[in-house]
């Protein structure tokens, strides 16, 4: 019965699609639009060999904000002069981007470049399949800056899923492992100063936190401060306060059972569950923000500059933005970073993986590969990274007796912020315009926390193991199990047998696949 | 009818009512509140809201979200497109369902289960997001407006509303019109569609809104952000600021960093829902109207 | 021969009426059948570049994978649960909100306070549920501060599973009742208004009427909107409680919308997802087809 109608669907969809296909020649002004589109591209491909007609570049992207401003326009038009280029960027709403590209890959037209968000996903994985995408090492070899300016790390990650060719160029994230923003005024409130390394201890660091909950630092009177927020992953799991400090640095090499392991599945350590009792201690104590288990991190900002909290960890780069909405409510307020020392004294942090923040991979229908990648390679470029980084003479700074002066009413160049970036290159989070003094402010934290990494050796690579049916549905008892234990409802304790739950429950495989795989990298 | 219940009204106020006004008061109080609070957090400082999120009287009066807003250029764009879709939509949809309905109000009409079966089947099955995408681009309609038109022009539920209405309608106008000899399309017309006003009202709003209210159409079908409708508009800017479902978290930290803030976020929704707010106000009055109807019809 | 005239009298006399069904008839088998195909992909390893055709069927499997996850029977008891309690308290609740509105005798009032209440409906998800977590916040909330002035300790509710399900419900409520009134009132608009002159001839004060009048007026509606609520029986929404919970509420927030966006969506098992959504649209079938033969049983028309 069932199969009967199933068949009788079936063929009506065959059907229906076929008289459909043949109305749609007929007339629908969309698709032929569409196609003059195609063709037109194509002409210009064809003009490209006699004349020399710039070629159009299709892209596809996701770029968080659906129209460029001038500066990503000046930006691109400067870019397509260098490299007798026309670029066309498509941006998806940025909610529906895995979606976009689910239905790209299933329309069968593909743009030029196509932005991928990471190298497991799925549709990368079904472009690959599918040979919907090229290997670009031949291309590679002739593009120095790309090569000179990415992470060995991103490489390798690009090359975990493939036949060991590279399917895409990493838009590369340049790897910090952050420090922590206080409220540089309550410090003073309470007689503490951070030295001048910007280094302290964890005791040192809970001592901070605690006296700016108890000792009220904000002089009202009223007991309402807390010494930190934090927020959720993307689990929606409470992010610890501290991790790394405890010596949990992703996966590293290990005597235990397996040769590599991670402090959080390692059954032969602490490290994991001292990560997880200090922030449960935090949070008992009344010290952490109670918030923190539900905000997200823009919540966790605001509770920060209205005062709520007296710390948070973030991201070197935010200074400006801290002192000006903190100025607004209290102009008193000042802020001091610091890193927070392990327990030998050292200044280390996780970087996240591959330093690869999504990257642009080329379809098999692009006419002309060499001359994206020239594209990409010029905009690495030291004239082309200057372009990226400080925008465009006219548009976003003028000349003046030899000198940069830029422009007030700077927009936000999304594309340029997102396009590619050199590895490393902490200046990049300074934007040009500020003051020097500010510069000078920032640019030592950021030394300092792209400094300190230390790179897990995964490198984003994440095992098959982990699609598995009964694999996932124990991560959410695992990320249940973790909440609680933060919170106070469990005890630390638990966590011996959430961890032999999830060995039971594929974690071993899923260990023993990137063990092996970190094995084949070495 | 309706002056002798004025004359009435001031004489007798019992208990019930006091309680009755006192706990529609209240309930309005709560309703209001997201409202007030929003349209608050519009007009203030950013400072104000982080002081206190939960306003509800504008404090250090700031207009410079509404300004940004209503300079950027997908707005504009995004309200015609609205517009256009709603009332086209609306007007299509209500065809449909007249159409529609009033044969499967026929209980003799052969056929008349199996449709309806039809009809309830779409309201519970649904192919999914890949072949409803394919059946757009088969028929042509990707990237243009007849593409968010034309999926939602028909609702199982809208429908089934509507032939419910008709059946509570007293048969007996109906039949001395079918005595007099007129077709069915010229009872539909003449008779059953200005009994239908209340229901009509009902299923505009539904649809209007309906329609005001995707944004999961336009995330799909649509490519050139020209044809944007205002609710994806609107999302892109709230969710804008809420991207940490897919980035590690040092990325998150340099999104943040230029996410809209809420002041931006509730101006925009104030600006994008006010239109459809006022929708109702206007058709309430086909709704305090059925009374008199009734009056009439007695 | 004789059937024939009689059909063909019949048809005379309806032509007309199949004539209008033809458009919507048209419009659903177009927009609605020919993609209800897809749901074959519940029974395929779905591959995007493949397309749905050319994917490998994989025959029950997913249905096999789904029946005999561990969370399964955990997730399909919470979206249970939760559309009962939404049943019991959410779906009522404009009812009564629309007989206490047709009450008010100043129509001025009524317009003002049916224009009010209907306000939240326009506000997003997003929007309202950082609202409530606000209320709620243990650090400065609403609520909490009273709590704390009456002496009480904080109370962190959205991360306690207790709280978890009256949020949901009282969320629901606050932000749909007023829009649901809206079809009651015009279900009410179709009484006939002599009813109620015969019954204060009679006697009758507001509350006999209200029951006897008003309620039985809407009782189709009522009835039609029940069935319906029903086949949504194993759907609870996905931004409200996607927003509002966290892992630790996982035991009991965890219904099938979050389930298939974590395991679906998120790693890519588009086909799982699919097949989830085919075993809800069953279990809704079911319950519609069969709350609709019960109505009738009862000498009362649901549906059909």
């Amino acid at each position: 019965m069932n199969r009967k109608i199933l068949v009788l669907m079936m063929s009506l969809v065959l059907l229906v699609s076929a008289t459909a296909c043949s109305n749609n020649n007929k007339k629908t002004s969309s698709t032929d639009s569409t196609k003059e589109q195609s063709s037109s591209s194509v002409e210009n491909g064809q003009g490209d060999k006699k004349s020399n007609e710039p070629i159009t570049i299709k892209m596809m992207a996701n770029l968080y904000e659906a129209e460029l401003k001038e500066p990503d326009i000046a930006f691109l038009n400067a870019i397509e002069e260098k490299t007798n280029t026309k670029i066309e960027i498509e941006i998806p709403p940025s909610s529906g981007y895995a979606e976009k590209l689910q239905l790209m890959l299933v329309s069968g037209e593909y743009p030029d470049v196509i932005m991928f968000q990471t190298q497991d996903s799925d549709s990368y994985k079904n472009a690959l399949e599918g040979e919907v995408i090229i290997p670009l090492d031949e291309y590679l070899e002739k593009t120095p800056n790309l090569m000179k300016y990415t992470y060995d790390a991103s490489w390798k990650a690009l090359k975990s899923n493939t036949d060991g060719k590279i399917y895409g160029v990493p838009r590369t994230s340049v790897t910090r492992a952050d420090g922590f923003w206080l409220r540089k005024d309550w410090l003073d409130k309470i007689g503490i100063s951070i030295p001048e390394n910007g280094e302290i201890t964890i005791d040192e660091f809970t001592e901070i936190m605690r006296r700016f909950t108890t000792d009220d630092p904000d002089g009202n009177g009223i007991n309402d401060t807390f010494g930190i927020g934090v927020f959720v992953d993307p689990e929606k799991v409470m992010y610890p306060v501290l991790t790394s400090q405890f010596g949990d640095l992703g996966w590293q090499k290990s005597s235990g059972e397996f040769d590599y392991i991670i402090s959080q599945y390692n059954k032969n350590t602490e490290v994991y569950k001292k990560v997880l009792s200090y922030t449960r201690q935090l949070y008992i104590d009344g010290i952490l923000n109670p918030d923190s288990a539900v905000s997200d991190i823009q919540a966790t900002r605001e509770n920060f500059w209205r005062g709520t909290t007296g710390s948070m960890w973030g991201f070197g780069g935010d200074y400006n933005q801290h002192m000006e909405e903190l100025g607004k409510l209290n102009p008193d307020a000042r802020i001091v970073y610091a890193f927070v020392e392990n327990e030998n004294g050292e200044v280390k942090g996780t970087g996240y993986g591959t330093g690869m923040w999504q990257f642009w991979s080329i379809a098999a229908t692009c006419k002309y590969p060499d001359r994206v990648m020239e594209v990409m390679d010029y905009a690495l470029s030291d004239e082309g990274y200057d372009m990226l980084y400080a925008g465009v003479e006219g548009t976003d700074y003028d000349v003046v007796n030899g000198k940069r002066v830029y422009r007030d009413d700077l927009k936000n160049a999304t594309f340029r912020g997102l396009f590619l970036r050199r590895a490393g290159d902490a200046n990049f989070f300074i934007k040009p315009h500020l003051p020097q003094e500010q510069k000078d402010i920032i640019l030592p934290i950021l030394e300092k926390s792209v400094a300190s990494v230390v790179r897990s050796e995964d490198m984003g690579y994440v095992p098959q193991a982990s699609k598995e049916p009964t694999y996932m549905d124990y991560m959410a008892t695992m990320a249940q199990g973790r909440a609680k234990i933060l919170l106070g409802e469990l005890e630390v304790d638990a966590y011996d047998d959430l961890l032999e739950g999830w060995y039971k429950n594929g974690g071993q495989k899923y260990v023993e696949e990137m063990n092996e795989y970190i094995l084949k990298q070495k | 009818m309706n002056i002798k219940l004025k004359n009435t009204k001031i004489t007798k106020i019992t208990t019930f009512e006091v309680i009755n006004y006192s706990f529609m008061i209240l309930v309005s109080i709560i309703m209001l509140y997201p409202f007030v609070n929003v349209f608050a957090v519009s007009l203030s400082s950013f400072s104000e809201y982080i002081k206190n999120p939960l306003m509800i009287i504008p404090k250090k009066i700031d207009l410079i979200a509404y300004k940004q807003i209503l300079e950027h250029p997908t707005l504009w764009s995004s309200y015609k497109n609205t517009i256009i879709v709603s009332v086209i939509g609306t007007i299509l949809a209500l065809i449909l369902y007249i159409l529609t309905a009033y044969p499967l109000t026929k209980l003799h009409l052969k056929g008349r289960k199996l449709i309806l079966l039809l009809v309830l089947f779409t309201m519970l099955f649904d192919g999914g997001l890949i072949p409803n995408y394919l059946l757009i681009r088969y028929l042509g309609l990707y990237d243009s407006l007849l593409a968010l038109i034309l999926p939602m022009v028909f609702s199982a539920f809208n429908l089934f509303i509507f032939i419910n209405y008709i059946d509570g309608l007293p048969s007996s106008l109906e039949e001395s019109a079918k005595i007099d000899g007129a077709s069915y399309f010229q009872i539909l017309v003449s008779i059953i569609v200005p009994l239908c006003k209340p229901i009509i009202a009902t299923i505009t709003l539904f649809q209007v809104v309906a329609y005001w209210n995707n944004f999961f159409l336009s995330v799909i079908y649509i490519k050139s952000v020209d044809k944007w409708p205002l609710m994806l508009f609107l999302r892109e800017i709230i969710m804008g600021a809420r991207m940490s479902e897919i980035s590690a978290a040092g990325n998150v930290a340099e999104i943040a960093q230029n996410a809209p803030t809420e002041i931006l976020q509730y101006a925009t929704l104030m600006i994008v829902m006010l239109p459809i707010m006022l929708v109702y106000p206007f058709l309430q009055t086909y709704f305090v109207k059925g009374i008199t109807l009734g009056a009439v019809k007695g | 021969m004789g059937s024939s005239v009689k059909f063909k009298k019949y048809f005379v006399s309806n032509y007309m009426l199949y004539l209008m069904l033809i458009p919507g008839v048209i419009y659903i088998l177009v927009f609605r059948y020919i993609p209800m195909g897809g749901i074959i992909i519940a029974f395929k390893d779905f591959k995007f570049i493949k397309g749905i055709l050319g994917s490998e069927w994989i025959g029950l499997e997913n249905f096999k994978v789904l029946f005999g996850s561990r969370d399964f029977y955990k997730i399909l008891w919470n979206s249970l649960w939760l559309s009962t309690l939404k049943l019991i308290f959410a779906f009522p609740a404009p009812i009564i909100l629309a007989l206490l509105l047709n009450e008010i005798r100043h129509n001025s009032f009524k317009r003002v306070t049916q224009t009010i209440m209907y306000l939240p409906h326009f506000i997003s998800w997003v929007v309202l549920a950082g609202m409530i977590m606000n209320f709620l916040s243990p650090s400065n909330g609403v609520i909490n501060t009273v709590i704390q002035s009456l002496g009480g300790q904080p109370i962190h509710f959205l991360i306690k599973p207790e709280y978890f399900r009256t949020i949901i419900v009282t969320a629901e409520i606050w932000k749909g009742i007023g829009w649901g009134t809206i079809i009651y009132l015009a279900a009410m608009t179709s009484i006939d208004q002599c009813l109620y002159e015969v019954a204060s001839i009679e006697g009758a004060n507001r509350f006999h009427k209200m029951c006897y009048i008003t309620l039985p007026g809407i009782s189709s509606t009522i009835l039609i909107l029940f069935v319906i609520n029903l086949g949504y029986i194993l759907n609870n929404g996905f931004e409200q409680i996607f927003l509002l919970y966290t892992p630790s509420t996982y035991e009991v927030a965890d219904v099938f919308e979050t389930y298939t966006y974590r395991i679906g969506l998120l790693s890519g098992r588009f086909s799982y997802a699919t097949a989830i959504g085919l075993f809800k649209s069953v279990v809704g079938a079911i319950l519609v087809l069969s709350s609709n033969r019960i109505a009738r049983l009862f000498g009362k028309k649901a549906i059909w």
